[in-house]
């Protein structure tokens, strides 16, 4: 926490207008809703929705005759009209939690319904993920609802992904690391739209993508990911040079180098997810983000055990290896603990 | 006025913030201390995690030229030297609580390699046992929350493993009543814990202790209720389903009332909203069916209604709990 004040002291801002922003919003000191909140919400529209296409799905298919495989524009426009639906009710002045959940559900279950009849009908996923990105970009520029452009921006990602793997691309980890250094971007320069749920999207799609396409180990492309690890080294050490101008501290000093040498190290060494989990970690130091560094180092100590359990050599080698490794990293603790007592 | 990350939002949200701004604004509502604390703590947990894996990976290997002695004399002198090091540093500093950690968890690889070269049929549960036993006055000494945590996971796998192969295995538990008495055993150590930090223990008062805890046993407990509910076999083994009321119950009351806490809330509520939804299922399922497609629209129509109520009734709740709690109880 800080003083108002000094905020607007240390960054120029009109501090009367930034009361004002304050003051209207009804609970000063109390604005947000924690994350595990909107979680446990969006959880919960999303098995609604999950029910909702079934129960479409069933009624299109039983009451009007329209077959998901037969009639896919049906069931498409029915999608975007559920879409509507919610956003109209979302509209009004007064929404109760019941209609606002409900609204959620309608709206999550009309992009899957939208999704999965082009989908079908196309065979595409080009087209399906289009088709989810529309949806993503009708619920950021609704603003309204997070657990909408959450699954809409996931579903539009993960299809893009499923494309480039059709296709063969020989570039999707580079372009997975791209979609974190956009997730860098957006919370550190944040634009006025709620975009929040799109940033977590793309910070976690590399991780993801590594979990659950590669075991976190083999790179797509002959270069084993070597672009996409430069990416995410210069991400986190521009994020290391934010939060030591941040802190008043000089960039060039041998903190710096020895710091930007580790992470390019990690980066090198590491399988590319574990280059996107230290992104994580970094940006949640940066901005002060407790649950981003939780992810961040389940992601990490993931990484680091599928790097020595795919690790080529004998278990007394890698035995040799770890302890190694551990000592080195004591030692560096060491050293920390000694510069920040000097400091003292 | 104080403001803190959500403020931030909320300014860069209006406009009054701009985006060049924003970072520099969290950094400025962040608190450093606390953050390089949990740099410094990840940095030595990665050292003594990457040390420990190596010993453990050393006597996995089973080298053969190795004498048994000398495998046991090893591994001795590394307790020697945890405990030498946590009395040197002293328990109560990240060093030493480290090295004591260390020690509980070389008793393990001891242990497991006294059996590598005596093999005697034990179960691996009475291993596990044995070793939270061993450990036991080290995490007493240590009072470091970590330390407990570690011991915690110990005991539970050796509790499971009993309840799966002694209880279970002989007909004297079923599965369902496995997970409840292990789920009991997390909200049991949740009790300890607030009935510790009462007395000024404040070693055990980080907010993860609780949350910990309360996560994994109301999480086992709702696991076992869900299992039950969701069985249509008509099993009459209401332990599951009974516990996790209670302890929901008790948990509610005594977060909202005594020491309140939005999160731990929110799970008992999120727990909650899943069993509620899959007890519906059981009941539509019974009750109308899903064989027939008009039953099964019927039954899909009411399951969207009953969940999006759930729902939006958990919705309300916290968001009223959220506006009446002290601010300090949403972490």
């Amino acid at each position: 926490m800080a003083e108002l004040s000094r905020l607007c002291a240390e960054l120029g801002l009109d501090r009367t207008a930034a009361e004002q922003t304050l003051t209207a919003s009804g609970m000063p000191g109390r604005h947000g809703v924690p994350a595990y909140v909107l979680a446990l919400l969006g959880a919960g529209a999303w098995i609604t929705a999950v029910l909702m296409v079934a129960f479409v799905l069933l009624f299109l298919d039983v009451v009007i005759g329209v077959n998901l495989e037969e009639q896919t524009p049906i069931t498409a426009a029915v999608g975007a009209a559920s879409f509507a639906i919610a956003v109209a009710w979302r509209r009004r002045a007064t929404v109760g939690a019941f209609r606002s959940q409900l609204a959620s559900a309608l709206s999550i279950a009309g992009v899957a319904l939208a999704v999965a009849a082009v989908l079908v009908s196309t065979e595409s996923f080009w087209a399906a993920c289009a088709v989810a990105a529309l949806g993503a970009a009708a619920a950021i520029a609704e603003g309204r609802d997070r657990p909408t452009q959450f699954v809409a921006g996931a579903a539009a990602l993960a299809l893009a992904f499923m494309a480039l793997e059709t296709d063969n691309s020989p570039f999707l980890t580079e372009i997975a690391a791209l979609c974190g250094a956009a997730g860098v971007l957006l919370g550190i320069y944040p634009p006025r739209l709620e975009l929040a749920p799109l940033r977590t999207v793309l910070l976690l799609a590399m991780p993801l993508l590594m979990v659950v396409a590669d075991g976190g180990v083999i790179a797509t492309g002959d270069a084993a990911g070597l672009a996409a690890r430069a990416v995410n080294a210069g991400v986190t050490i521009w994020l290391l040079l934010l939060h030591r101008r941040f802190g008043k501290a000089p960039l060039v000093a041998a903190t710096t180098i020895v710091l930007s040498a580790g992470i390019v190290g990690v980066c090198a060494l590491l399988p590319p997810g574990g280059s996107a989990a230290l992104i994580l970690m970094m940006l949640a130091f940066v901005l002060g983000l407790r649950g981003l560094a939780a992810i961040g180092v389940l992601f990490q100590i993931y990484f680091v055990w599928r790097f020595y359990y795919d690790l080529q050599i004998s278990l007394l080698d890698k035995s040799l290896v770890l302890a190694g490794v551990g000592l080195m990293l004591l030692g560096a603790y060491a050293l920390v603990v000694r510069q920040q007592a000097g400091a003292r | 006025m104080a403001i803190g990350r959500s403020e931030i939002d909320l300014l860069r949200r209006a406009g009054v913030l701009p985006a060049t701004g924003y970072a520099r604004a969290m950094a400025l509502v962040r608190d450093g201390g606390s953050w390089a604390r949990w740099a410094r703590h990840a940095l030595l947990a990665l050292g003594v995690g990457h040390l420990l894996s190596g010993i453990v990976f050393f006597f996995a290997y089973n080298w053969a030229a190795l004498p048994a002695i000398a495998k046991f004399a090893l591994l001795e002198a590394g307790i020697l030297a945890a405990a030498g090091v946590a009395l040197w540093r002293g328990a109560d500093r990240p060093e030493g609580a480290s090295a004591l950690i260390a020690a509980t968890l070389l008793v393990g690889v001891l242990l497991a390699v006294i059996g590598q070269v005596y093999p005697s049929g034990a179960e691996p549960w009475q291993l596990f046992g044995l070793w939270a036993a061993l450990a036991l006055p080290w995490t007493i000494a240590s009072r470091n929350a970590a330390h407990w945590l570690v011991w915690l996971v110990v005991l539970h796998i050796a509790a499971g493993l009993y309840a799966d192969q002694v209880l279970v295995a002989r007909g004297r538990l079923t599965v369902l009543g496995a997970v409840t008495c292990v789920s009991l055993l997390s909200l049991a150590a949740l009790v300890a814990r607030e009935l510790l930090v009462h007395r000024g223990q404040m070693w055990a008062a980080a907010r993860w202790t609780r949350l910990v805890p309360a996560i994994v046993g109301l999480g086992g407990l709702a696991l076992g209720a869900g299992l039950f509910l969701l069985d249509g076999s008509g099993g009459t083994d209401l332990a599951a389903p009974v516990a996790f009321g209670a302890a929901a119950a008790a948990l509610g009351t005594f977060y909202r009332e005594k020491r309140p806490d939005l999160a731990v809330l929110a799970a008992v509520t999120g727990f909650a909203v899943l069993l509620l939804i899959a007890a519906a299922a059981r009941v539509v399922a019974d009750r109308i069916g899903f064989e027939e497609t008009e039953t099964a629209l019927l039954s899909l129509a009411v399951l969207v209604f009953w969940s999006v109520a759930i729902v939006a009734g958990a919705a309300r709740l916290l968001e009223r709990l959220r506006r009446t709690m002290p601010a300090d109880s949403d972490g």
